[in-house]
């Protein structure tokens, strides 16, 4: 009886080790594919119009990429009164162009007195060229800017909500980007010029159309 | 007598290798992925200043980790704290960079990207999944893990890779330590490939 244990014992035991053994067995691989580097971009940005020069829109005017160019905004959103600077502004030299985002002032009451005289910079989707409209905003809020001296611009990219977050958050920096070189090339100092992006992560429209989805695609200048 | 405690024993034996039926309950893992002392000791002589965005969880189910399925039937899920994949593994690689010298740390998506001065890594989790299976006195586990980067450096300039990460372990008595020092150590080596792979000019990201 014993030694018929031991029989069974014995294959047992050495099952046992033979099982044990297996626990060594460990494997990691590891490899990397589509690897890429891309060199630093450069927005087309063109040339900013010389102040005697009357600017030419119908030749630099960027095709459309989709949908629609903002309309004039609605008035009825009038979260808050328009500040006086705005008033302020209004007997400089008429340009031919309106100023199509009055809405910006609207939804940043915090902003400091001089941002509120600033006007945001709207895109075309997938876009970080500046259209003839965000080019004449510039020049205005150029005017703003060489008169508040000793504040720190701060130029906000915002996109849409369409793609990933990284995405957006790229092509915000990009769109802020843009704004810093064409304002640095009519004087203001780069020193002073700070970039951010918030990508899609701070809207100002909340909806999930093309309307609101166009507000979001901007440029958002802040005077600090 | 003896027949019968040695029959018991051994019925004992069995149902302890083969392990007992699962309840469906949750586990979470603890991932970190730490370099070994030998990494350690090649720091990075330039050491660029990171901004890590929460990673963007691209996983077809996203509810857990993944599932042991046991040898008497049932399963048990394994997860992250929180459940949020996407948040621990940009966590993980802020850990991991900042143990190799780095200056990195997971910023919230909405913070301003200090641009002029700092790579900005993001990153999708395509794929990050263990699991184990449990037969007779064995338990094989498997972890896999796909994970997409993106680095862009203060002149606009960016390096992306897809790091793959596959491991797999056979173990005895099964623990769930042993499915997190797996994914731990299959996480580990794809950030140490993404750094051999990448250098370090002038605090920008190249590929080597």
């Amino acid at each position: 009886m014993t030694r018929s244990l031991r029989l069974i014992s014995v294959p047992l035991c050495l099952g046992l080790v033979v099982a044990l053994s297996a626990c060594a067995e460990r494997r990691i691989t590891t490899s990397v594919q589509d690897q890429a580097f891309v060199a630093a971009p450069m927005a087309k940005v063109e040339p900013p119009p010389r102040a005697a020069e009357a600017p030419a829109p119908t030749i630099s005017a960027p095709p459309p990429v989709e949908e629609r160019v903002p309309e004039p905004p609605a008035p009825p959103i009038a979260k808050a009164p328009p500040p006086p600077v705005e008033e302020a502004r209004a007997p400089e030299p008429p340009k031919a162009e309106p100023m199509p985002a009055p809405e910006a002032k609207l939804e940043q009451p915090a902003a400091a007195a001089p941002s509120a005289a600033l006007t945001d910079v709207f895109f075309d989707f997938d876009r970080f060229t500046l259209r003839n409209d965000g080019q004449t905003a510039l020049d205005v809020d150029y005017q703003v800017i060489k008169g508040a001296s000793g504040h720190k611009l701060v130029i906000e990219g915002h996109c849409d909500e369409r793609g990933t977050v990284e995405y957006n958050l790229v092509l915000g920096e990009r769109r802020a980007h843009a704004v810093g070189r064409y304002l640095e090339n009519l004087g203001v100092p780069p020193s002073e010029i700070q970039i951010v992006s918030y990508g899609k992560e701070r809207p100002f429209c909340t909806d999930h159309n093309y309307d609101c989805w166009q507000k979001n695609r901007r440029a958002h200048l802040v005077l600090q | 007598m003896l027949y019968r405690t040695f029959f018991m024993v051994l019925g004992l034996g069995l149902l302890a290798l083969a392990g007992c039926a699962g309840q469906g309950q949750v586990i979470d893992l603890n991932v970190r992925a730490l370099p070994s002392d030998a990494e350690m000791a090649s720091k990075a002589a330039e050491a660029p200043t990171v901004a890590l965005v929460p990673f963007e969880d691209l996983r077809a189910d996203k509810s857990r980790l993944g599932t042991r399925t046991h040898f008497w039937g049932g399963v048990t899920h394994f997860n992250v704290p929180a459940g949020k994949v996407g948040d621990v593994v940009a966590q993980v690689t802020a850990d991991y960079l900042k143990q190799k010298g780095w200056k990195a740390a997971v910023a919230p998506a909405a913070k301003p990207a200090d641009s002029a001065q700092q790579v900005m890594l993001t990153g999708k989790v395509q794929e990050l999944s263990a699991n184990a299976k449990s037969r007779f006195m064995n338990t094989e586990i498997t972890v896999k893990s796909v994970i997409a980067v993106h680095a862009t450096n203060p002149d606009g300039s960016t390096v992306r890779m897809t790091l793959n990460g596959a491991g797999s372990q056979s173990v005895f008595w099964f623990c769930p330590e042993d499915v997190q020092d797996l994914l731990n150590d299959v996480l580990k080596d794809s950030l140490h490939k993404l750094l051999t792979d990448t250098k370090v000019e002038g605090a920008r990201l190249r590929l080597k």
